[in-house]
């Protein structure tokens, strides 16, 4: 069973983030971007928070066998997680589900995305880049302070953020807000041959719309959104992470938590 | 007192607690004779289980889902399960609106839409074939909008080599008063042959009543408990649904102390059941076997580590009181 016990080996503070590195050499050979893991958030003698939390690695390294997560301690599991000192033993379930898939043919990716997904972005960013893809990252945030540093990314990707609100994703996704980059002359959806996202639930309408109003053709497997949200059992079995989509009712932990966009409904 | 329990139990105990190569591999005439309890023991098709735990209804759904991970195709697959209990299941599929959702409370979890199940067709077509292969029983849980619609799902059955016996869960047919409870178990008493455990309301007003009508109507065995009705906040919304997880262990734990003292039935015990400790609570009130519901959503080693932790205990209390093991 793919349970694993990561040992921290790195914490950091940024900003109201924190980066914590793991050492799991089985799950950081084992991880692609986009997938999940479950992560316990509470000491082995507690029931209390009961549900494992999800967490979307922001990096994982086969070679030094190391896991970088980016967490966000907005709730009592997260923060107990994020305050783990080095030395601290976890309890982490994965990889579940499935990640992005990159087109052979990608030589344009465009990322973007708000809220708990975003660290899979960043995973993919790199991923992306070691092919040689031009790379472009919109993250829009609450504030500043959320917003993953650019640091955390190779020199090479273009990175453009918002920080008054995640509902400014659409807008970022149209260019309104960008000053546009030699890469960026016309609106990101046009120069983009592949797009990578990572939404909560209220952002999927008005992304669907905006992709559509930015795209000519819109091609399966052209777009792909890892979607956020709490995947309880993490096997299939609670049916407590349901999502509509144009085949009826999926499951983000089975049949996600990345999707085609054009499967989805908003 | 000791319980029958006991007398099985501690054997099955003492031999997980083995450190023979025999046992550790799986031998199957050391654990499977001495381990096995049955459910169903004044049943023509018994129900004998080779772990006294048990997945509660729909923790494991309807266990393909996790058969690999678990093995449970093997008796000894190392998952410590002696049973699984699928998910509830009616006659024709139903979607739960809204879709069901795990809601995170104090020390427990709040489960709406457990309506949601893809009916016996698919039970028949996809899982029954598969879970006949398996060693471990899988019982199915039903539920019906009433007593002529139980009685046609009961019916077909029989004839599924891979359902080993029928959770009957009152609660899922607002039954909770013992001349009601009586009529239902008896109607699925005349539908099924099968070993029947009848699943009580932890919050019914009159639990031991509701048990010896249900006993004197035909179940084979009993089952506590059910989730508690309750209402959580999530953003502003209210949902209802039902109550899971250790916050509900003192009330399992109530019930069943309660009810093993007025009904001569195996007792499956259950109630936010996460460590050895508390099966052996539950066991020590007079439970046959224990179930673990929100353990095993949160962790599918759960079963296993309660089994070796319990064998630890055992061995303990075998060293520190002999006399226990010999009633």
């Amino acid at each position: 069973m793919p349970y694993h016990e990561p040992i921290v080996v790195e914490r950091r503070q940024l900003g109201a983030l924190t980066l914590a590195r793991w050492h799991v050499p089985d799950l950081a050979r084992a991880m692609r971007p986009g997938q999940a893991m479950l992560a316990r958030c509470a000491p082995p003698e507690s029931d209390d928070p009961l549900l494992r939390r999800t967490l979307f690695p922001a990096d994982a390294d086969p070679h030094t066998g190391v896991v970088e997560v980016l967490l966000a301690p907005e709730e009592r599991g997260l923060a107990w997680l994020a305050a783990q000192p080095s030395g601290a033993r976890l309890d982490v379930y994965g990889p579940v589900g499935n990640g992005f898939t990159l087109a052979e043919q990608t030589r344009n990716l465009l990322l973007a995305g708000a809220g708990p997904t975003v660290p899979a972005l960043l995973f993919l960013a790199r991923a992306a880049v070691a092919r040689g893809v031009a790379v472009v990252l919109l993250v829009a945030a609450a504030g500043a302070d959320v917003l993953p540093p650019p640091f955390l990314l190779p020199s090479d990707v273009e990175y453009l953020t918002e920080a008054s609100g995640e509902a400014t994703l659409p807008a970022l996704l149209a260019g309104a807000h960008l000053a546009g980059g030699p890469a960026l002359s016309g609106a990101p959806l046009g120069w983009a041959d592949q797009l990578c996202l990572g939404l909560t639930a209220p952002l999927l309408a008005p992304v669907i719309e905006q992709v559509r109003a930015g795209t000519l053709r819109w091609e399966r497997g052209f777009a792909q959104t890892a979607l956020a949200g709490v995947m309880p059992c993490g096997v299939g079995t609670c049916l407590s992470c349901l999502v509509e989509t144009r085949n009826g009712a999926r499951l983000r932990c089975k049949d996600g938590p990345v999707f085609d966009l054009r499967d989805l409904r908003s | 007192m000791i319980p029958f329990w006991i007398l099985d139990f501690g054997l099955w105990i003492a031999t997980l607690g083995s450190t023979t190569p025999e046992i550790a591999s799986g031998n199957a005439a050391s654990s499977t004779v001495i381990g096995m309890i049955d459910l169903a023991p004044h049943n023509p098709y018994t129900l004998e289980l080779a772990s006294p735990l048990i997945a509660a209804a729909g923790s494991l759904g309807y266990g393909i889902e996790v058969a690999r991970q678990l093995r449970l195709g093997q008796r000894d697959g190392g998952h410590g399960l002696g049973a699984l209990i699928t998910r509830s299941t009616t006659l024709r599929p139903r979607r739960a609106h809204p879709p069901p959702a795990l809601i995170e409370t104090p020390a427990g979890l709040l489960y709406t839409g457990s309506a949601q199940n893809p009916g016996l067709r698919a039970v028949r077509q996809r899982f029954a074939p598969i879970w006949a292969t398996w060693e471990t029983p899988v019982i199915l849980s039903v539920a019906a909008a009433d007593e002529n619609e139980l009685g046609a799902l009961l019916a077909e059955l029989e004839s599924l080599d891979g359902v080993r016996g029928v959770e009957l869960p009152l609660a899922m047919f607002g039954v909770s008063a013992p001349a009601a409870a009586a009529r239902l178990v008896a109607a699925a008493r005349a539908a099924t042959p099968l070993p029947l455990i009848v699943k009580l309301p932890v919050y019914a007003e009159h639990l031991a009543e509701l048990g010896a009508s249900a006993a004197a109507s035909g179940a084979d065995a009993l089952s506590l408990s059910d989730g508690l009705p309750a209402t959580a906040v999530v953003a502003g919304q209210r949902s209802d649904g039902l109550l899971c997880g250790p916050a509900l262990r003192p009330l399992g734990l109530r019930a069943v102390a309660h009810l093993a003292t007025k009904v001569n039935l195996p007792l499956i015990g259950g109630g936010g059941v996460m460590r050895a400790a508390d099966a052996h609570a539950l066991f020590e009130a007079g439970a046959t076997t224990v179930a673990l519901g929100s353990a095993l959503l949160t962790d599918l080693r759960a079963a296993g580590r309660v089994l070796a932790d319990l064998a630890v205990t055992s061995d303990s209390s075998a060293v520190d009181s002999p006399d226990r093991s010999d009633p």
